[in-house]
């Protein structure tokens, strides 16, 4: 009779629960145990209620919500028509991904915790916290709370094999078949990853050549039965250059099959392989699968120790992947932002075997972009705006972004696929209510499809409060917020925080409008729209206009904060920062 | 496999070297053995692994020596392989009558108690342990009976599940609620010590320090970058490197620079440089242009 696995359940937004996941499922592996990982949306609802062990590993996203493949679940598990003593036989234990720079730390696993307990479940380690802000980040959180798992797993439950030996390595999860380079593969390029075909019509830097930050607007033309609405996201995916995935071939002596196609199955039954076409040449895997210029994770570095040959390298290798050495990998990874083949290139004694590919090298993620022009289906054209990421650290070379080292170079004319996904924009914006949005930087790119889209309905009650450094640098998209003020559709504020001696900011504009501002919210059921960067910047709007409120009505300054909490739950006030 | 046993002691009692000697002579000649020290696994500057030793010996030479073991039942149970058993070491009785009932509660079971020898079973079923839970959250309005039987609750689960679209979109508990209802029962959570560094780890600053530390490290850091030497890179982004060994002022003191920052010390010149080949020039990138940026000026 076959053991019943653990299942190892994760919601993930950026890939750290998941990665978290794969961990631990190495971890109880090799321990003995047999193991299942899942996202949570995978998981058959049927199955809750037999007897069950589950560990969960969640992040927190946006305002303290679940993490998309998650939700479905999630939604599940909310339902008020579920039995009380539905999960009786389930024993789990939850782990926490959060932040404790956002306001609602880590609400979604403590939630996740909450419901599972009110069903019967029982938990059999207490919930585990990681925290970003901390000294040793997440993983800190992670390694801590994952040697207490695995003391309090042993009492509920015997592994069904006898544990592997340190120098045991772990199975691949994948199998590889190559073929020889005779055989015949399609010679189209592989930019089929995403639902909706495009091609790149501009790719305009639109901030000052002498500003320090390039920011683009890129305009993809696209099917025109596509549509989308105010909040949405587009998913842009990346490749690797080939000058890189050369130098990587080589790091990794892959460059003798590099023309070799590969076809690719996944060795346990329920887990699926991540995507790829398949079958594909090993050149093709390194250049659209592996993401080569990402920083390694601590998973990587516990496969490279196991294949070199190198005492002095597998010495090193194992310090940065252990507990222990955690302060080590922080400094020598995550703080100077340490590439993959950086990495590979310093530990040149490092072969990965290629069956390992995918279990030990991080793979290409798509980045998102809040769309930032209201759909218009006669059209075709989706437009975004794009801060592409470059900067220093104690490392020589710069660091870039990995869709921005990939944007930079594309060429118009270049045609690839693209996602499109939900937003969780929740305003009535289609109301007559006046709006109020603030987005400083590349905030204001969801912005300007949600005003664009209220002109459209004939709504001219808007204001839009933009922050950025200079006029002259890097005032995005001027002429349109210039044109729109012309014809009377928008009232447009900026704040250009150096153009003077004293710091100027949104909150600074928001605050000299407070007669506006005070009438739009109180007097005619307005509604409020923060976009960008996460940090001080929404506090300090939210303070403001809170001191509007107080000021105005004569109350205390706690009335105004009141005021805003209504103003949430009435779904009048959206914020959306990363 | 080779079999081990751990013994767990104190500082106190591995100082009397007769005594210890007297616990080896109790252990298998031939299994491996390995010594702890119980206040080490105690503060987490040990981690015990999972399902190693054939055997466990606690050596104690206190009265109160329940105390420091009960607390450690988890990872003491968890580092004996299934069928393995604990044994106590002590010439002082202990006086503590709850000892039995808070092992059979960690899950042992009593092989003997004069001397104590705990055992843990062969084979565990997954068998919830069934505590005080609490029933019903804050909004949950329907009232559903505790004994539902299990074809009833899949009866339950499929209609859930192959309900409309618009039933499943209303009728949802306020999950905020949740968030109220953790604090109520005393929300029970396993963080990591707070900027308690491993010992001889430097203590670094949090992303979002308050406390100081990090404007302390950063005048530390920029004292030593001015106090460094740092290798300067010619226009076409090579080093000399040959050259700079010849000058005086590059003497390594580990001999480690050309293996790349994962093996330099602190205050290398060559930090941030990739690993090199003794002798020959460093080069950055084949096709670097000229770096336009200038520094974040946030």
């Amino acid at each position: 009779m076959e053991v019943a696995p653990i299942y190892v359940l994760y919601g993930s937004e950026t890939g750290t629960a998941e990665e978290l996941s794969e961990r631990l499922y190495r971890k109880l592996n090799r321990l003995g145990y047999r193991v299942l990982t899942l996202p949570m949306d995978e998981f058959d609802t049927q199955k809750l209620i037999e007897p069950l062990l589950c560990v969960f590993i969640c992040s927190t996203t946006g305002q303290g919500e679940m993490p998309l493949n998650m939700r479905k679940f999630w939604k599940f598990l909310l339902r008020k028509r579920l039995p009380m003593d539905l999960l009786d036989d389930m024993q789990y234990a939850v782990f926490g991904c959060g932040d404790t720079s956002y306001a609602r730390y880590n609400w979604a696993s403590k939630k996740l915790d909450s419901r599972l307990r009110q069903l019967g479940a029982q938990s059999f380690c207490p919930r585990g916290e990681g925290d970003e802000q901390h000294a040793q980040g997440v993983e800190g959180g992670f390694a801590y709370w994952c040697t207490h798992l695995c003391s309090a797993l042993a009492t509920v439950k015997t592994p069904s094999q006898p544990a592997l030996r340190d120098s045991d390595i772990i199975p691949p999860s994948f199998s590889i078949i190559r073929f020889d380079s005779s055989h015949e593969l399609s010679k189209e390029p592989l930019h089929t990853r995403g639902m909706i075909p495009s091609t790149l019509q501009q790719n305009k830097r639109i901030t000052a050549d002498n500003h320090w930050q390039d920011v683009r607007k890129v305009v993809l033309s696209i099917p025109k039965s596509v549509s989308w609405k105010p909040g949405d996201i587009a998913v842009l995916y990346s490749w690797n250059d080939d000058e890189s995935v050369h130098k990587f071939l080589r790091c990794l002596k892959w460059d003798s099959f590099a023309d070799h196609s590969v076809l690719i199955t996944s060795n346990i039954q329920e887990r699926k392989i991540p995507w790829l076409p398949n079958p594909l040449t090993v050149f093709n895997l390194v250049k659209y699968v592996i993401s080569i210029h990402s920083v390694p994770n601590r998973t990587f570095f516990e496969y490279a120790a196991q294949f070199t040959d190198d005492d002095l390298h597998k010495e090193r290798l194992l310090e940065f992947a252990s507990l222990e050495g955690l302060d080590d990998y922080y400094d020598y990874v995550t703080r100077p932002r340490r590439t993959l083949i950086e990495t590979l290139q310093e530990f040149h004694s490092v072969h990965i075997p290629f069956e390992y590919a995918l279990d030990a090298l991080p793979i290409i993620r798509g980045r998102q972009y809040s769309i930032a022009n209201r759909c218009d289906q006669s059209e075709g054209k989706l437009e975004l705006l794009i801060a592409l990421v470059k900067y220093q650290t104690i490392l020589k070379e710069p660091r870039q972004g990995i869709c921005s080292r990939w944007l930079v170079n594309l060429h118009q004319g270049l045609p690839f696929h693209i996602d499109i996904l939900p937003g969780f924009l929740s305003l009535p914006y289609t109301s007559e209510r006046p709006l109020i949005a603030v987005g400083p930087g590349t905030g204001v790119a969801p912005l300007r499809c949600l005003i664009q889209e209220r002109i459209n309905l004939n709504l001219k009650n808007n204001a839009l409060f933009f922050g950025c450094r200079r006029e002259s640098m890097d005032y995005l998209l001027r002429e349109d917020w210039e044109s729109l003020k012309n014809a009377g559709d928008l009232q447009v504020y900026c704040a250009f925080s150096r153009d003077q001696e004293k710091k100027v900011y949104v909150q600074h504009k928001i605050q000299e409008q407070e007669e506006i501002i005070y009438h739009s919210l109180r007097e005619k059921g307005g509604m409020v729209c923060i976009c960008g960067s996460s940090g001080s910047m929404p506090n300090a709007v939210r303070d403001a206009i809170a001191g509007i409120i107080s000021k105005y009505s004569g109350e205390s300054i706690s009335e105004g904060y009141e005021f805003l909490k209504k103003l949430e739950k009435e779904r009048r006030f959206f914020q959306e920062t990363w | 496999m080779q079999s081990s046993t751990l013994v767990l002691t104190s500082p106190s009692f591995a100082s009397s070297e007769q005594e210890l000697k007297h616990v080896f002579s109790l252990i298998d000649a031939n299994s491996e053995r390995e010594l702890q020290m119980i206040d080490r696994v105690q503060s987490n500057l040990v981690t015990l692994p999972v399902n190693k030793y054939i055997s466990v010996i606690v050596a104690l030479d206190t009265a109160n020596w329940s105390s420091v073991l009960t607390p450690i039942f988890p990872q003491v149970f968890a580092c004996i392989q299934p069928g393995g058993n604990l044994r106590v070491h002590s010439s002082v009785g202990d006086n503590d009558g709850s000892f039995e009932l808070t092992a059979l509660m960690a899950g042992w079971m009593i092989e003997s108690k004069n001397p104590w020898i705990l055992s843990r079973p062969a084979q565990v079923e997954a068998v919830p342990i069934k505590l005080n839970r609490s029933k019903g959250g804050p909004s949950n309005e329907t009232k559903t009976s505790l004994n539902f039987s299990k074809s009833d609750k899949q009866a339950t689960l499929s209609s859930i599940q192959n309900g409309s679209e618009d039933e499943e979109d209303q009728d949802v508990i306020d999950e905020d609620e949740l968030i109220d209802e953790a604090d109520r029962t005393g929300d029970n959570v396993l963080r990591p010590p707070e900027c308690k560094p491993a010992p001889n780890k430097k203590k670094r600053a949090c992303k979002n320090c308050t406390c100081g530390l990090s404007e302390v490290e950063q005048k530390e850091s920029s004292k030593a970058s001015a106090q460094l030497e740092t290798v300067k890179l010619n226009d076409t982004g090579e080093v000399d490197f040959t050259e700079k060994l010849k000058s005086k002022n590059a003497v390594s003191s580990c001999g480690n620079c050309y293996l790349g920052d994962a093996f330099r010390c602190s205050g290398c010149p060559y930090i941030g440089l990739p690993a090199f080949n003794p002798g020959e020039p460093i080069v950055l990138a084949e096709n670097r242009d000229k770096m336009s940026w200038m520094a974040d000026d946030l």
